[in-house]
């Protein structure tokens, strides 16, 4: 059956899913080393460092990083038939890959909503800056927190 | 005057140098070791390098997929596309694959071709186990045939061989490794659910992969190759599947 709503002919470039699958999986791998490194570093600091943000920044923080994108990395392997048959539990204690695949999705739509929220936040703080203190380390000089 | 060498030079020259003769290093382990598939180009071969890689290190201890009881069995079993149009198969169809044969051949010493009767003939097994498409859609279904390692032993798999090629009747041509192959649950499946395979499901012949995605599960056997580089085979990356914006490697 045709689809209601079709995404404009240059999202499916070479092929059915197109380059979208290929990319997906390599920026997992990406975001998976990146975050073990954030995260082992905030823990060897035995903080994280977010002087300067709110207590409703720093619960979203902590929910993104400790909540949604461990959910992400689980509940994408459960759908792994590889690593199932490695660990039959990463998909069992989710109900099955049925389960894994609805919480995946829910939980990427989560961490869309995050995303755009953050963003625009920090576009509103100045973009340049916080993006340049993100690489760099060095934090803007700012008197009051955003 | 000559100008000393820092100790923070030398440690981080020592260092890049460590570092990229380690990658160098690497490569080589995971290319004799048969840690790199065959689609491994490009930007998006790094991410399908390092997926293949490190689950086939996992996986290398033959982990068995779950097996399930019949009472698990779904009651709908999608099929996904429609049997091969050409008259070669539908000639073979009519005559309910009497006419059939499965050809194996390639890096083997005793190149064969078995009827139904043949591969029945040959240790059989039966296993109950869910496939999962790429779309989304899952079933679990009982499937019952020879072990691919059978075969393999039947024609005496020369050791150079290294990938198992599988022609179907239609364009959906497909490989895996050779410790992909041996592994317990790889079946070529003529039973489903008890009765013959359907020509929906793949009749009369199709390939079993449990630990992968259900596309890897080619339908319409008619040839299985070895060979021991898969550069030459079609289009070089192992499977139709990269040109469709798919991996070769179906574990996740």
């Amino acid at each position: 059956m045709p689809s209601l709503i079709d995404l404009p002919l240059p999202f499916v470039l070479t092929g059915q899913t197109g380059w979208g699958r290929s990319l997906h999986f390599l920026s997992a791998w990406v975001m998976v080393t990146t975050g073990a490194i954030y995260v082992a570093a905030g823990l060897r600091h035995a903080r994280f460092q977010w002087p300067l943000y709110n207590a409703a920044q720093r619960r979203a923080y902590l929910a993104v990083v400790f909540v949604l994108v461990p959910m992400m990395i689980w509940t994408g392997l459960a759908m792994s038939p590889a690593i199932t048959s490695v660990v039959p539990f990463v998909v069992s204690l989710l109900g099955g890959q049925q389960s894994a695949r609805t919480i995946h999705f829910a939980v990427a739509i989560a961490l869309a909503c995050f995303v755009i929220g953050h963003v625009v936040m920090v576009a509103l703080a100045g973009f340049g800056a916080y993006v340049g203190a993100m690489i760099t380390g060095n934090m803007p000089a700012r008197k009051e927190p955003v | 005057m000559t100008a000393r060498i820092g100790r923070r030079v030398l440690l981080r020259t020592g260092l890049a140098a460590a570092g990229a003769s380690g990658l160098v290093a690497a490569a080589e382990i995971a290319r004799r070791y048969g840690l790199i598939p065959p689609d491994h180009g490009g930007l998006y071969g790094i991410g399908e390098t390092l997926t293949y890689g490190s689950q086939r290190i996992l996986t290398a201890t033959h982990s068995m997929a779950r097996e399930f009881s019949r009472r698990d069995i779904s009651r709908i079993a999608p099929v996904n596309g429609d049997p091969p149009e050409t008259d070669a198969y539908q000639a073979l169809l009519a005559r309910e694959f009497s006419a059939w044969r499965l050809v194996v051949d390639g890096l083997v010493t005793k190149p064969a071709s078995f009827s139904l009767d043949d591969l029945r003939r040959l240790p059989a097994r039966s296993q109950i186990t869910h496939q999962a498409c790429e779309e989304g859609w899952s079933f679990i279904a009982e499937w019952a045939g020879v072990p691919l390692a059978a075969l393999l032993d039947v024609v005496w798999v020369r050791p150079e061989a290294r990938w198992v090629v599988f022609h179907p009747f239609d364009e959906c041509w497909d490989s895996i490794d050779i410790v992909e192959a041996r592994h317990p649950q790889t079946l070529l499946a003529y039973s489903m659910n008890g009765g013959d395979l359907p020509a929906g499901h793949g009749a009369p012949l199709r390939l079993r992969l449990p630990r992968q995605l259900g596309y890897k599960s080619i339908k319409y056997l008619s040839r299985i190759t070895l060979v021991d580089s898969l550069d030459h085979v079609e289009n070089g990356k192992g499977s139709l599947a990269p040109d469709l914006g798919y991996s070769w490697y179906a574990g996740i």
